[in-house]
């Protein structure tokens, strides 16, 4: 009875860490960047092999619509199991983490999010040009880059307050 | 002085709490972008497209500079909150803003693929817009509104 009361599991009690995901800090790991961030590396690899995909096939516009929205709708399965890997993440942190990295990735997305709307104006002007085949504002993949660099960009300015 | 925290329900409109002026004291320049954008964006564009680049930057900015004035107004807001309001109108905002990107990305890129003018055909909106799409400050600020209400239920059923 006793034995079974006091059963030990080998258990990693160890918090996760913000840093573990930056490779600014010494905390970072390419072990734990795969773990929480490899649905991300799955939905980026699906967008840009979709656009390569559509783009060197000459006939691709006479395709189903259906087809090319199946290729469109690719990344979003991995995109929403991203999500699931960062929440448990997030999970793992202690309050103090939990509380600077979600305020860090509600700024990182608000920013991407206003970013996109300014771009159909700067279109309108000529400041970008929509009709770039890889680098289509539209494209799933490319919402990575803003959202990875405002991410850096918040964690130097919540870090910071928090000190 | 007015030293009672701000409550979350005050600006849901379906809740018994619901107060318009705390409603206008947080949502006004969330309600000027939306009437810039609607105004220039959706109901007059071909009138805007006429119109000098001058007045066009100035119109565009003013929708943005609204929107980051409306920010400052939520955070206000939130601060003067109890530790589990704040808890929860966090959440919802986190909710609101990642569900909107998400679906502001899915369209556009649906688009893009001119899914929706094979599907429904050439757009009929009143509005004589020329696209299914819905990158306007405008349709931001509805996407942000209702998936903010939907994330305060849903937060506020989990906390209970």
């Amino acid at each position: 009875m006793t034995r079974m009361l006091y059963t030990v599991v080998a258990m990693n009690d160890k918090p996760n860490l913000p840093g573990e995901v930056d490779p600014r800090t010494k905390e970072f790991s390419l072990q734990a960047q795969w773990r929480v961030n490899h649905w991300a590396f799955a939905a980026i690899f699906l967008s840009v092999a979709g656009d390569l995909l559509v783009h060197f096939h000459d006939d691709a516009n006479h395709w189903p619509v259906a087809l090319r929205a199946i290729i469109a709708l690719c990344p979003l399965l991995p995109a929403l199991f991203y999500v699931r890997s960062l929440g448990r993440w997030l999970r793992g942190m202690d309050e103090l983490d939990r509380q600077i990295t979600l305020k860090v990735i509600l700024f990182a997305v608000s920013a991407t999010l206003y970013l996109d709307m300014a771009l159909p104006p700067l279109r309108e002007w000529g400041v970008i040009r929509s009709e770039e085949w890889l680098l289509n504002w539209r494209s799933w993949w490319l919402q990575a880059l803003p959202l990875t660099g405002f991410y850096l960009l918040g964690t130097m300015i919540f870090n910071r307050r928090f000190k | 002085m007015n030293n009672q925290p701000n409550v979350p329900d005050e600006l849901i409109m379906f809740d018994k709490q619901f107060s318009w002026r705390t409603a206008w004291n947080v949502c006004r320049w969330w309600l000027a972008a939306f009437v810039i954008s609607a105004v220039f964006d959706l109901v007059l564009p071909d009138w805007k497209i006429h119109q000098p680049l001058r007045w066009r930057v100035t119109i565009v900015f003013a929708e943005f500079f609204a929107i980051l004035l409306f920010v400052f107004d939520a955070v206000k807001f939130i601060r003067r909150m109890d530790e589990l309001q704040r808890r929860i109108t966090t959440a919802a905002f986190f909710f609101s803003v990642s569900a909107s990107f998400f679906v502001f990305v899915l369209w556009l890129r649906l688009e893009r693929e001119g899914f929706f003018n094979v599907v429904f055909g050439p757009p009929f909106s009143p509005f004589s817009t020329t696209t299914w799409g819905i990158a306007s400050v405008a349709h931001a600020c509805v996407l942000l509104g209702g998936f903010y209400g939907l994330g305060f239920l849903i937060f506020k059923r989990r906390y209970k």
